[in-house]
């Protein structure tokens, strides 16, 4: 390790050139954590490389030096997964913003790992085609995050994870070396590396570049937003719809409290005692759109839906969208402080894993309210609380790991979409045995042997973490 | 006992892992068909130990409105497809005559090496692959550990996604005993595009090519053409093996009898990580040794 | 008054601003992102960071676009946060040049006098030693140069709707100077749906002054200003900037006597036109055949959320096309005195728009601010395409009597 901060900053800024180097307190501060703002570590230094070849140069001297760095994308992350958590470099992929190439024709896209997601859908909605994963994040988040994360969004239940529209990536692997993997045509027969790569959380390199999948922008599109005067009556709507063989493009539920807290930030009306609302969205072919949503409709009604709103235009359709996007945000305005939690369920657990959050909340204390991807069984509860009450705050922790293991005991995961990175370490062993682990372990090793890339990262106790996990752990009370 | 001819059959997760850890030579899964059509043949030796996992077959947990299904991998792919239907559901392969089937090579083998071969199928554009279907696995390392990976749930981003390196990795890293899929509503299912040729060629060659590329292969094809799908830009043809159809940027081929080029690898950083990746997971190379023509 | 470190602590550091923060954008850095600039203003607070050393620079370097309170899902209020940053760090060490240039730029006679002098010094530029006063760096923004008063055709009073009611029109203090001929636009613009301007002696409302971290100054000018548009009348503005500042009044003066109702009863010009009547007259006007964009003065989309109403008017005008603008509510860098304290950034940015602006094969640009319609037409001259920035008020005026009568 270099002997002060000054020097590392001094050495990376010969690197590359000195305003791609930030370092002193501001940065220190700036750069401690993501979104999961509940452990926190200083970096030394942040780089800011222009290419491939400034980021390889950065990590070939890193892994020369023995000096620890993290790739980061927007800093949108929900787990902790660019948290430096030894320090070191923090390798921004921020000034890696450029789309390379678009062939339309064979429906694919070359673009820098720091461009957001949904400039990627701008630059291609001219000729019809868009990038199907959408999180929630993504106007700001980049694709190289998507990709460390393998990030969903309400669309994932028809049109898949990040990992299906990977087609390539360009890699800076933890030696410093660039590595390439994929391209154009899907399938490749060999080892699927763009498979462990994708969801790697950054441990296994720094993705630079990525080839793309793009779809057709629906044809048509019809959204559906249903009330329901029973929890239980929209999952069973949810279970039968699913089961019937439909596929909509995307399948949410809200609760009450995610109402409520929509009501009274914008103003939202919905029907007296209603207790749980579906937005359901068909999408596709005119005529089978139209068809779908009919059948989606019957299925409401069965189920004692008391109120079933079909969008009639783009104003309204992005109006019952509101409902479903800016419900967390909603939550942000009415109290001041929140924590999403992210889990998975067999969906037909979905009615008794909801009694149980609810159960827990209560237990705490705490407030809570929930909104799903009810179609994959991915749910967000989301307790709002007050951070300056440590007690609050150790309720929340202890809450939300409560749900965990219960996600876990009902045949499900601890993360559907945030990832792991720091926040869930230590809950791996619950989904996972020592030698369930040990594989993970070989997987990373293939491209990552050390402890330098993203370290402390994924999977729980890594040799040499356990002393700087002392330094963050809950460092945000 | 060991050797050519002699191959053991175990009926539980543990018979495999003691049979697997215990092997001082190498271990091979035997396929029905002695070999798979587009593998290479295997040379057992004195010292080889033969595995089949006849015996290690049926469904663990169906549960219909979750749509996913845990099953051992010894089950046919027919078995499972048969046992899914009475429920609605399916794996996603379209449903072709049993005379297109052998055109196009499909087996109907057992899932494991379904899942081991990985061979592109006519509904790879709407549905997708095993990549796509496979929520989680239990396998057997080369010294007898048994693990698992991935979950129940159909969406998971918990660690390392290591089945996705079983696929297609022909019982080189590990062997897949079980495993967890996602199942797919019948009804549901779309047609396919696939196009057949002629009436009797068998395929020997599969390529997948660029969308750009496609309709310039498949004439350039010309008549050893089997099959295409538009969709996938994937063709199905019959090469005489001595010679081969032209080739296209990214493209990719499979093809059979041809010995250690059945499987092209030319991409320097592919072989390279595949080779550290053997040594990490079969350090002795012990499992299905040459599989991937390569080491 | 509001409490900075309460304010400080509604970011939950989503990130949901990054993308929409034109500094951001540019350079890449958290550091000069919303988020970023949150966090430093709360370490300072709390003791962990020096507000001059670790924190001006980076609030020196916002331009208070306030397009991050767009995409705030939280609704954190960014701009309380930077101007009350940016008053404390004032408060604790003042920067003399900065404060000069405030005050040479709201008083209009002091600004006359100045751009007589100005225009005896040689070349087109702010002068070399004011700019390296300011910014350390060497100028990018023009000298001012005023629009030409009283040049549009009398207006025919037989054709205009009947008087329904007087106005007052802020006549601001840079604005008046500058852009006389957008204030008589406005006039023409009021009178044909039925609505006189009441002359009345008017300051400068503050806003340059609050942005830029002098509340108390602000203040004391939003009281007299107050005072010298009484009577309940609305006010109606055609500086994005001011009806921001205005619109704000109600925090700004809550506890003086008609501060709150002032906010309430003043309106950006588009917003009070179209609210009272001119989609009607544009029904019937001449028209224009050209190819127009709009590019949002970010105080109008960020700071008073009015997006829909220039663009329907403009819409409105007969003959027209209307093409859309990439990131229109993307800051063009002006942002009140900004390109002359930060030139480099402020180049950066005007770049970004000037090539969106052609991107859209538009003839016509308008605009509602009297600070990007400056800026962006210092691009335009400077690339020599052509494209002729108006502001929303003539362009609207142009419908009627033809756009010859607005030469760039």
């Amino acid at each position: 390790m270099h002997s002060t901060d000054a020097d590392l900053a001094k050495a990376l800024q010969g690197i590359l050139s000195p305003e791609s180097v930030l370092s002193g307190a501001a940065a220190e501060r700036a750069y401690d954590c993501d979104a999961y703002t509940v452990d926190r570590n200083n970096p030394t230094a942040v780089v800011l490389p222009k290419s491939t070849e400034e980021v390889a140069r950065v990590v070939k001297w890193c892994f020369a030096n023995n000096v620890p760095f993290t790739a980061r994308g927007a800093g949108t992350g929900l787990s902790g997964g660019v948290l430096p958590a030894m320090g070191g470099v923090v390798i921004s992929t921020k000034r890696l913003c450029a789309i390379l190439e678009i062939d339309i024709e064979n429906r694919c896209l070359l673009a820098q790992s720091g461009i957001a997601n949904k400039r990627i859908s701008d630059a291609v909605k001219s000729h019809g085609l868009y990038f199907a994963p959408d999180p929630s994040s993504q106007t700001v988040s980049t694709i190289g995050g998507n990709i460390g994360e393998n990030s969903g969004g309400p669309h994932t239940l028809k049109y898949g994870v990040t990992v299906q529209h990977i087609l390539g990536v360009t890699m800076v692997d933890p030696t410093g070396e660039i590595v390439r993997f994929g391209g154009k045509v899907e399938g490749t027969p060999g080892y699927d590396f763009l498979g462990l790569i994708v969801g790697s959380e950054g441990t296994l390199g720094i993705v630079t570049e990525a080839w793309v999948k793009l779809n057709p922008i629906p044809a048509a599109v019809s959204t559906a937003l249903i009330a329901y005067r029973k929890v239980s009556d929209a999952t069973k709507t949810v279970a039968e719809i699913i089961a019937q063989g439909t596929i909509p493009a995307a399948l949410e539920m809200m609760d009450s409290g995610i109402l409520r807290a929509v009501k009274l930030a914008f103003g939202f009306e919905y029907p007296e005692g209603t207790q749980a609302m579906l937005l359901i969205e068909c999408d596709g072919e005119p005529g089978r759109v139209q068809s779908e949503m009919e059948a989606v409709k019957q299925v409401c009604e069965r189920n004692h839906a008391i109120e079933i709103r079909i969008a009639q235009d783009e104003t309204e359709r992005a109006r019952l969208w509101t409902v479903r996007k800016k419900g967390i945000g909603a939550m942000g305005r009415i109290a001041p402080s929140i924590v999403t939690h992210d889990g998975v369920i067999p969906r037909s657990k979905l009615p008794e894993m909801l009694e149980f959050v609810y159960a827990v909340a209560a237990k705490h204390q705490i407030g809570v309210a929930n909104i799903f991807h009810a179609g994959d069984g991915n749910l967000h509860p989301c307790f709002y609380f007050n951070d300056r009450d440590p007690q609050q705050v150790r309720n929340v922790v202890e809450a939300g790991e409560e749900i965990i293991r219960q996600c876990i005991a009902l045949g499900g995961s601890v993360s559907g979409e945030h990832g792991i990175g720091v926040e869930k370490i230590d809950l791996m062993p619950l989904m996972f045995s020592p030698a369930d682990l040990d594989l993970q372990a070989l997987s990373k090793r293939i491209f990552n042997d050390g402890m330098l890339c993203n370290p402390c990262k994924v999977l729980p106790n890594q040799k040499g973490c356990v002393e700087y996990k002392k330094r963050w752990r809950g460092t945000a009370w | 006992m060991v050797g050519p001819g002699f191959v053991l059959t175990p009926a539980t997760y543990q018979e495999v892992a003691e049979t697997v850890g215990t092997a001082l030579g190498s271990v091979v899964l035997v396929h029905e068909a002695e070999s798979h059509p587009f593998g290479f043949p295997h040379a057992p030796t004195e010292s080889t130990t033969c595995l089949s996992l006849e015996n290690l077959g049926g469904i663990v947990e169906f549960d219909v409105s979750d749509q996913v299904v845990v099953v051992r991998a010894g089950t046919r792919l027919k078995d499972l497809q048969e046992e899914l239907s009475k429920h609605g559901q399916c794996l996603p392969f379209s449903k072709l005559s049993s005379d297109q089937e052998r055109r196009l090579a499909i087996q109907n083998g057992r899932l494991t090496d379904e899942i081991a071969y990985n061979m592109p199928h006519c509904l790879l554009e709407p549905c997708g692959s095993w990549r796509d279907w496979i929520l989680g696995m239990r396998l057997v390392q080369h010294d007898g550990t048994l693990a698992k990976c991935g979950s129940k749930a159909v969406k998971n981003v918990a660690g390392y996604d290591v089945q996705k390196l079983m696929i297609g990795a022909r019982h080189s890293l590990a062997i897949v005993i079980e495993v967890t899929l996602k199942t797919y509503p019948i009804e549901a299912l779309p047609p396919s595009s696939i196009r057949f040729i002629g009436t009797d060629s068998v395929c020997n060659w599969i390529q997948r090519v660029r969308r750009t590329d496609f309709d310039l292969a498949v004439r350039e094809a010309g008549d050893t053409l089997v099959a295409y799908d538009k969709p996938s830009s994937t063709f199905w043809a019959n090469v005489d093996p001595t010679s081969s159809l032209p080739r296209y940027p990214d493209d990719w081929i499979l093809r059979s009898g041809t010995g250690c080029s059945n499987l092209e690898f030319t991409d320097e950083t592919q072989t390279r990580f595949m080779k550290r990746t053997k040594d990490l997971f079969d350090p002795s190379a012990k499992l299905n040794p040459g599989a991937m023509g390569i080491f | 008054m509001k409490d900075l470190h309460e304010l400080t602590t509604h970011c939950i550091r989503c990130g949901f601003c990054l993308e929409s923060c034109p500094t951001f954008v540019s350079t890449g850095s958290e550091l000069e992102s919303p988020r970023g600039r949150i966090y430093l203003v709360r370490s300072a607070l709390e003791g962990q960071i020096s507000w001059q050393d670790d924190v001006r620079p980076h609030l020196d370097l916002c331009l208070g676009c306030r397009a991050c309170e767009t995409a705030c899902p939280s609704a954190v209020e960014y701009g309380s946060i930077l101007e009350m940053a940016r008053d404390k760090m004032e408060q604790d060490k003042p920067q003399f040049a900065k404060l000069a240039l405030l005050s040479a730029t709201t008083k209009p006679n002091m600004l006359r006098a100045q751009l007589a002098l100005g225009s005896l010094l040689p070349g087109s530029r702010v002068p070399a030693p004011i700019s390296f006063l300011l910014s350390g760096k060497k100028a990018e923004a023009d000298k001012p140069s005023p629009q030409k008063a009283n040049t549009l055709p009398p207006l025919n009073l037989m054709e205009v709707m009947p008087l329904k009611g007087s106005v007052y029109l802020l006549e601001g203090c840079a604005m008046r100077v500058l852009y006389p001929r957008v204030h008589e636009a406005t006039r023409r613009l009021l009178r044909r749906i039925g609505y006189d301007v009441k002359e009345a002696a008017q300051g400068c409302c503050g806003a340059l002054h609050a942005h830029n971290g002098c509340l108390n100054d602000a203040r004391d000018m939003g009281i007299e200003l107050v005072k010298a548009l009484p009577d309940n009348l609305p006010v109606v503005i055609n500086s994005a900037g001011c009806g921001s500042t205005i619109k704000e009044y109600s925090h700004l003066l809550e506890d003086v006597s008609g501060g709150k109702q002032f906010a309430e009863r003043s309106f950006d010009a588009s917003e009070f036109l179209l609210a009272n009547g001119l989609l009607d007259e544009l029904r019937d006007a001449a028209g224009i055949a050209v190819t127009a964009t709009y590019h949002d003065a970010c105080h109008l989309a960020h700071g008073q959320k009015i997006t829909d109403q220039p663009r329907e008017l403009i819409g409105a005008i007969p003959s027209l096309t209307f093409a859309p603008l990439v990131e229109s509510d993307m800051c063009c860098g002006s942002a009140g005195i900004y390109n002359v304290i930060q030139p480099e950034m402020a180049r950066t940015l005007v770049e970004r728009k000037y090539s969106n602006i052609e991107a859209t094969g538009a003839s016509v640009v308008a605009t509602g601010n009297p600070g990007c319609h400056a800026w962006i037409a210092q691009a335009a001259r400077e690339k020599g395409h052509g494209v002729q920035v108006l502001h929303t008020m003539e362009l609207l005026e142009a419908a009627f009597i033809g756009l010859e009568h607005f030469p760039s």
